[in-house]
């Protein structure tokens, strides 16, 4: 692969090179990562963004090695945090990485927290198990954690259940818990998808500021370009179960190489186009990306996106294009790119 | 100006909240608490706010899909609070929802010509239907041999269409959308936000557009109403909002939505707290725990809408200073019914 370590990042925390998941289905295997590369370095914000299908959560779950197995499976790649190859560690050793230096946050709090458990209960036991604390110093720590994340009255919040807490408070405790251990790399599904809007906004802050603190790497998965715009100082777009742009966030924002990544920053209503239209409702239309997203079963030859891409060309059916290089620190996997405008 | 097509006034939705079947409520949540507001024939009124808010309730209070406690809400000058079912029946034809969940909303036993006949059948309306259901899919968008299919066999957008071609089937005059695109993915929003705008236009369609979504409900809608527990708080033509928003809850709101732009100045508002539970909201401004510009009088009284310039208004006091003339003042807001205290429905 042509993705190399990026070039203004350090050593980075998360390697990923190769990566590939297959579902197996009744009518045979596809694959959903499909030979996925990139890397996170500390105290950076890595975003994979993409829409339902796109492969970008399970990347994720390929990464912690939480494939629900089957149907899918790993088939190929590298996995390395802080250079150790995930992918070839006995499951024993792969439950301490995942407990102790991976910390990982997902879209619905009240599925992820064990209903029966106190919030306190549940923060210990990642420390009391991989750290080895007594019970009353996990306790104390707890409650440590959840001042961290901003949780008022945190000496009863420790004791209380999380059906008694809000959302947002309940997203707040799933941060707690997965920076327990201290984690040098955090990982996010959708961690603000379920959340109001302005609830969204107290997490991403909250997020932005531990990371500061901690120098954590972060990979974060998101639909939302709103959020990756505001969050993230890399970003990957996913398209069927590939990577089809790799760039620096203002880079992918102002001039995107790849007309998918294009079509999606043109989806959004932007508040000038409202502003352009009349009141009479003669708004510029959307330019919306024509079709759906393929089955991953009836992919068409060569370039996955070329029956909706106003820029195919013949070579896009024949030769699927390769992530490289198009301009400085942007990589696209397009024969025929999005010039700068 | 023409008759507004939809008049609501004070209007009130609690549902009781009780321990058991059959138990003593507990309990109301004032779900809709004191509204007012009218839609114009042909505009597109648009209900912003958090979870809770209120503003799937309001719209299915629109259609009287739920019990109304109190108020008025006339429909092309018919009163429609207090209509016998069976009088109410002939208005659903003009009157239509369009739901959020594509997947739920659509029986899966039945093909699309079922769910697409299924207005013409119960409103005896079944001959020349077929004709109609063919201009139907052509409209929408929609291949023709789906009328034979399932819903089961089309993908989320295709299935929104199927849901929009059933609430258009008989021409309604307004549509009621509650969060038609929030289980829709980014690309296929927009194509659905481009139907719903031709769909208007040839139509002549008025919409009230429920999201939660600001920056869709600004590019759709005429005039936004910002709703915060049960009420609203803002209402103010579209093409204001991001710049001329008055109320600290729509500037929080706004201010609030991630911008899909990395050199947008971080000047990101964060509100504290959630909004409070509508059993219990809190007294005076509802809106004053989570305030940054609260003051002593936020706690005690509960502001009315006061207009502050034409089509907008705002329930504030800091509003107050810039209200037009008392007398409009009371005219547009529905008089008291803002400041009521909510009377236990009964």
């Amino acid at each position: 692969m042509t993705v190399g370590t990026h070039p203004a990042s350090a050593e980075p925390v998360l390697e990923v090179r190769g990566l590939t998941t297959e579902l197996r289905l009744e009518d045979g295997p596809v694959r959903a990562v499909d030979g996925v590369s990139f890397s996170v370095p500390a105290g950076s914000t890595l975003g994979v963004v993409g829409e339902s299908g796109c492969g970008k959560s399970l990347t994720a779950l390929s990464v912690m090695r939480l494939v629900p197995e089957p149907p899918a499976r790993i088939v190929a790649g590298e996995v390395r945090l802080r250079g150790v190859d995930l992918l070839s560690l006995p499951e024993a050793r792969m439950r301490e990485v995942r407990g102790r230096s991976l910390g990982m946050v997902f879209q619905e709090p009240m599925t992820s927290l064990n209903p029966v458990h106190t919030v306190g209960e549940q923060l210990a036991e990642g420390p009391r198990l991989h750290l080895g604390e007594s019970r009353r110093r996990a306790r104390e720590r707890a409650v440590e954690l959840l001042r961290t994340v901003g949780i008022p009255a945190p000496e009863e919040r420790v004791d209380a259940y999380p059906h008694q807490l809000s959302g947002g408070m309940r997203q707040r405790v799933m941060i707690a818990m997965a920076l327990a251990c201290d984690p040098s790399l955090l990982i996010a599904d959708e961690p603000t998808t379920a959340l109001d809007v302005t609830v969204q906004a107290q997490i991403l802050e909250l997020l932005k500021r531990l990371q500061a603190e901690r120098y954590m790497a972060v990979l974060l998965i998101t639909h939302d370009l709103g959020v990756v715009a505001g969050q993230c100082d890399t970003v990957a777009v996913m398209y069927a179960g590939k990577v089809v742009e790799y760039a620096p966030v203002r880079e992918l924002f102002a001039h995107p190489a790849h007309p998918y990544t294009a079509g999606l920053l043109r989806s959004i209503p932007s508040w000038d186009a409202a502003r352009g239209g009349s009141a009479e409702g003669a708004r510029p239309r959307l330019r919306a990306i024509p079709g759906m997203v393929p089955s991953l079963r009836q992919l068409p030859t060569g370039c996955a996106f070329r029956e909706r891409c106003e820029r195919a060309v013949d070579r896009c059916a024949q030769v699927a294009p390769a992530l490289e290089v198009k301009r400085g620190a942007q990589l696209a996997a397009c024969h025929h790119p999005v010039p700068t405008s | 100006m023409t008759a507004p097509l939809i008049q609501v006034r004070d209007l009130k939705v609690h549902f009781p909240v009780r321990r058991g079947l059959l138990g003593r409520p507990r309990g109301w949540v004032r779900a809709v608490d004191g509204v007012d507001f009218d839609v114009a024939r042909g505009e597109t009124l648009g209900v912003v706010g958090e979870s809770g808010c209120g503003k799937s309730t309001l719209g299915r209070a629109l259609l009287q899909l739920v019990d109304i406690t109190h108020g008025s809400v006339r429909f092309d000058g018919q009163e429609l609070v207090g209509l016998s079912p069976r009088r109410v029946r002939p208005l659903r034809r003009r009157m239509q929802l369009v739901f959020q969940d594509p997947f739920a909303s659509l029986n899966p036993r039945m093909t699309v010509r079922d769910i697409l006949s299924e207005p013409f059948v119960i409103h005896g309306l079944s001959r020349g239907a077929e004709r109609e259901l063919h201009g139907l899919l052509d409209v929408l968008g929609l291949p023709k041999d789906a009328l034979e299919r399932f819903p089961h066999e089309f993908s989320g957008g295709q299935r929104q269409r199927i849901g929009i071609a059933r609430a258009i089937a008989l021409r309604p005059e307004l549509v009621v959308a509650d969060e038609p695109l929030s289980a829709l993915d980014v690309s296929i929003q927009a194509q659905i936000v481009n139907l719903l705008v031709e769909l208007q236009r040839d139509r002549g369609l008025t919409y009230v557009f429920i999201a939660h979504d600001l920056k869709v409900v600004e590019y759709l809608s005429t005039r936004v109403a910002v709703m915060y527990l049960g009420r609203i708080v803002e209402l103010a033509p579209a093409r204001r909002l991001s710049q001329g928003a008055r109320h600290p809850y729509t500037r929080a709101l706004l201010s609030a939505v991630p911008v899909p732009d990395p050199t947008h100045p971080r000047t990101r508002q964060v509100l504290p707290g959630e909004p409070p539970s509508p059993m219990s909201p809190p007294g005076g401004c509802a809106f004053h725990p989570r305030c940054p510009q609260a003051t002593e009088r936020c706690r005690r009284e509960s502001p009315p809408l006061y207009p502050v310039a034409s089509g907008h208004s705002v329930a504030c006091f800091l509003a107050e200073g810039d209200a037009l003339g008392s007398t409009q003042a009371s005219s547009l807001a529905g008089g008291s019914g803002v400041l009521a205290q909510p009377s236990s429905p009964g």
